[in-house]
């Protein structure tokens, strides 16, 4: 029973992605021909033995898929780096729109301010 | 018009514009000055209205593929979450299939296998979740980028211009100390100025917006090939299982008591109909896995220009639709499995 399982880990260490894909169809292959038998056809004292290869070649089939799924969520996980950065970037560049616009209106502000200023301050200098 | 094309039109015109204003000299005769800020504004308009296009070109290409992403990351995350309900059915359905078979020839058998069993099923979990937590960051990426293609930068540095050349007005009223002098930025030349500052922006905008596809080409396209691949996969998960389950309810169900003598049982009609049923389903998710497949290739297609990115959006909504209708199906069906023909 623990064959299925150290099959699939195996492959996830040393397969390539091709490999792993090869082994889930080949271990599906092997399933579907068990569960196209069918069961009445076998003599009662082979029944047991049918389902006990059946159950086997069903773990083995469900490893193989963990297996080559556990390859692309690793590759994702491999990416990761890029995709954070790639969000604060552009975190960044949104920031720098804000920024300029923020800027634009402080300058206008200020402007408007030293404007008050001077027609405050200018009647009393020239007295 | 293409991105390329819009590309080294913006650069031209970016260049010829810093120019321009490079060369203008600071201090001249002020009417003269005046005359040619008359003469130049309205052409200098005129241009950018001309690249207007460029600038609105490469913000929907930004926001169609932002809104492209985001669908496709939320498509898969769904897919992921139906693939795994899923399987779990499918072996938990077996598991008592083979318990009821005899596939364990001790109690302590029969424990270490429903014990691997769930071992099988927590790490498929597991995978899946991660996934989904990475393709959220990655959804995260591309609604952001929808948003910032969306925002009307312009209309805002028009506003923001606007409130500039009053401040600058202001300024000059006061140092002359006098409040009823007149102007020195006019009423027309202060809707001229933030008329065009807004469309510098867009102009800048669009730039920004090409230059975040252009850096971030190599990142999109490898997250859209893996999505790919990972949508493809669920739907392999359940499309293998949806087969073979039709099969064998296919023979158990549909063959046998027609193939048997005597009277057809109550609900072989019924059966029949669900099969049907189940075999359309199967060919739809045949589909959905295939388009997975041609999304492996979308994203050189989407550089060359030759995929409007609207029939693929559509496409992903279909898929959405369908994983929905895929989990309604399999409840439906587990009810039918469970239940024995009178």
């Amino acid at each position: 029973m623990a064959r299925g399982k150290k099959t699939g880990d195996a492959a996830l260490e040393l397969g390539s992605e091709e490999d792993l894909e090869q082994l889930r169809e080949s271990t599906k292959q092997t399933y579907e021909a068990l569960r196209n038998a069918d069961e009445d056809d076998f003599p009662p004292e082979r029944r047991q033995e049918y389902w006990r290869n059946r159950h086997f070649a069903r773990t083995a089939w469900e490893h193989a898929e963990n297996a080559a799924f556990g390859d692309l969520v690793e590759k994702q996980k491999l990416k990761l780096p890029a995709v954070a950065a790639s969000n604060s970037k552009l975190a960044r560049d949104v920031q720098a729109t804000t920024n300029i616009l923020a800027m634009l209106d402080l300058v206008s502000a200020s402007l408007s301010v030293l404007a008050e200023v001077i027609a405050i301050l200018g009647p009393v200098m020239a007295a | 018009m293409t991105t390329a094309e819009c590309g080294i039109r913006t650069g031209v015109c970016s260049e010829s514009f810093d120019n321009r204003l490079v060369k203008e000299p600071r201090r001249v005769d002020r009417h003269a000055l005046r005359r040619r800020a008359y003469l130049s504004l309205p052409a200098l308009v005129g241009i950018l209205l001309s690249l207007s296009n460029c600038a609105t070109t490469q913000g929907q290409r930004a926001e169609q593929l932002g809104m492209l992403g985001k669908t496709y990351a939320d498509a898969v995350s769904v897919a992921g979450e139906e693939a795994t309900a899923s399987s779990i059915t499918f072996s938990l359905a077996e598991m008592r299939k083979e318990r009821a078979g005899g596939a364990f020839a001790t109690p302590q058998d029969g424990l270490e296998a429903l014990k691997e069993q769930i071992g099988i099923i927590e790490q498929r979990q597991q995978m899946v979740q991660t996934s989904n937590q990475l393709l959220a960051l990655l959804a995260e990426y591309f609604a952001d980028l929808e948003q910032f293609a969306k925002q009307d930068i312009s209309t805002s540095f028009e506003t923001a211009t606007g409130g500039l050349v009053d401040g600058i007005n202001k300024v000059g009223q006061a140092v002359e100390s006098n409040p009823q002098a007149k102007a020195k930025i006019s009423d027309a030349e202060r809707t001229a100025l933030a008329k065009l500052s807004g469309l510098v922006a867009r102009q800048v905008h669009g730039y920004a917006l090409a230059r975040i596809l252009e850096r971030d080409a190599s990142m999109i396209g490898t997250q859209l090939k893996l999505m790919s691949k990972i949508l493809a996969t669920y739907s392999e998960w359940i499309l293998a299982r949806s087969t073979m389950e039709l099969k064998e309810f296919y023979r158990d169900r549909v063959v046998k008591p027609f193939a048997a003598s005597g009277e057809l049982p109550g609900s072989w009609d019924q059966d029949v109909r669900r099969y049907l049923q189940g075999t359309s389903l199967s060919e739809q998710l045949a589909k959905a896995k295939a388009a997975g497949e041609r999304m492996e290739r979308f994203w050189a297609d989407y550089l060359a220009g030759d995929i409007p990115v609207g029939q693929v959006t559509a496409d992903l909504k279909d898929m959405e639709r369908l994983f929905q209708e895929i989990s309604a199906f399999n409840k439906a069906w587990a009810d039918a499995s469970a239940a024995k023909p009178n």
